[in-house]
């Protein structure tokens, strides 16, 4: 179980880099 | 993102304003702190914010929410009132904002989860562990593709600085427009006219009544929402009769005062002969009932009316029936036809029955009979 749930954290931490990604672009359309 | 109004649009919307506000005697203390151009501004504003979403102009009560414009500060913040309201939406780059942060929120509580599962691992059984995986899977894969939609919609708002959407539709809470911000009253009364017309009454009539209720009709559409327009339409046809019916029975009634001396002036009927050529049938019940109007019709006599009765009950071959039956004793020279499509009393002046031909012809007012011939054709 442990591997399956340590996968799910990875999957879990790159949707987070994306939302993080996309909050910096939407600040910079916002600006320009 | 393609605009849909142009300047006229602007000005439609500026006047509809700036006659409401002039009617509740608030329009001089609206524009000492917001002049005509930022009350201009504000509309475009409202416009473009509408056109992001491709929503109809006209869903919004444009009069009403500028009502209270003059207790904003500025334009700002009257506009985020309105956001909060729900009256308008957000604009797009705040809605896709927003959605950051829930799934933001979302992720973060799955890692809680994540990690609780971690720790709780050994105490599972094996059942509930797969079960609990499935969850937590299906939660990511459902956040996946929501984000990658957004990631999509962002990137096409960098484009073009527009967002197509796989933004949920935003709540919009006040669907209420005034009937009057979209059609003046003489459209209004025109379809009123084709809607009637469509059940068989004679045109002339239709514009005859029409003309005779326009205070009701007015009145009618000054307070209708344009979402309600339909089912006005549809309802007018009953509402008419009903309408009618209370107004005949008042004209009854005048000349029931007439015929005891009262100067009342007498409307002059119109005969219809609708049920021409239908030949007269006299049920057995009837007879039983007999004695019932004798009595009745003695009791006037005595009185000193001069009474002549007589009960006649038709069935006919259309979905009409009708009864008649004397009124009450004050009122003998009448008959009540209760009607069972109109669902009320209908008066008749007077009948005459035929023996030679069997017939029997019913004598109305002229709009009564006109909406008993209009059932009668349906």
């Amino acid at each position: 179980m442990s591997d399956e749930l340590d996968k799910l954290e990875e999957k879990r931490k790159e949707l987070e880099r994306i939302i993080q990604e996309l909050k910096k672009r939407l600040k910079r359309v916002r600006s320009g | 993102m393609v605009e849909r109004f142009d300047e006229f649009t602007i000005e439609e919307y500026f006047n509809i304003i700036h006659q409401h506000l002039s009617k509740l005697d608030v329009w001089t203390d609206t524009i000492r702190k917001f002049p005509p151009e930022a009350i201009r501004s504000i509309i475009r504003k409202i416009l473009e914010r509408l056109d992001e979403y491709d929503i109809d102009y006209k869903i919004l009560d444009w009069a009403t929410i500028f009502e209270g414009l003059r207790d904003f500060d500025n334009s700002e913040a009257f506009l985020k009132d309105l956001e909060a309201k729900g009256i308008i939406p957000k604009p797009k780059i705040d809605y896709a904002q927003e959605l950051l942060a829930q799934y933001e929120k979302e992720l973060h509580d799955l890692g809680y989860r994540i990690v609780s599962a971690k720790a709780y691992e050994r105490y599972l059984l094996e059942k509930d562990k797969e079960i609990e995986i499935r969850r937590l899977r299906n939660k990511i894969r459902e956040l996946e593709a929501r984000i990658k939609e957004l990631t999509k919609a962002i990137e096409e708002y960098e484009k073009e600085r527009k967002i197509t959407m796989p933004l949920p539709p935003p709540k919009i809470e006040t669907r209420i427009t005034p009937l009057k911000n979209v059609m003046n009253l003489d459209q209004f009364l025109s379809l009123c006219i084709q809607k009637l017309s469509e059940y068989n009454l004679p045109v002339e009539y239709v514009r005859e009544i029409v003309s005779e209720y326009r205070d009701v009709l007015t009145a009618s559409y000054e307070q209708l929402k344009y979402e309600e327009l339909n089912t006005f339409l549809n309802g007018l046809f009953n509402w008419l009769i009903s309408e009618v019916m209370k107004k005949e029975h008042e004209v009854v009634n005048g000349t029931i005062l007439l015929a005891r001396g009262v100067n009342v002036r007498r409307p002059q009927p119109v005969t219809v002969r609708y049920y021409a050529g239908m030949p007269v049938t006299m049920p057995p019940s009837i007879s039983s009932l007999k004695p019932k109007f004798k009595e009745w019709a003695e009791t006037l006599q005595k009185g000193g009316y001069d009474v002549k009765y007589d009960l006649v009950e038709i069935k006919t071959d259309t979905n009409i029936v009708v009864e008649a039956s004397p009124y009450p004793p004050e009122k003998v020279q009448f008959l009540i036809f209760r009607n069972k499509l109109v669902g009320a009393n209908v008066d008749c002046i007077a009948y005459n029955i035929n023996e030679e031909n069997k017939t029997l012809t019913l004598y109305f007012y002229k709009t009564i009979a006109y909406v008993i011939n209009a059932l009668t054709l349906r």
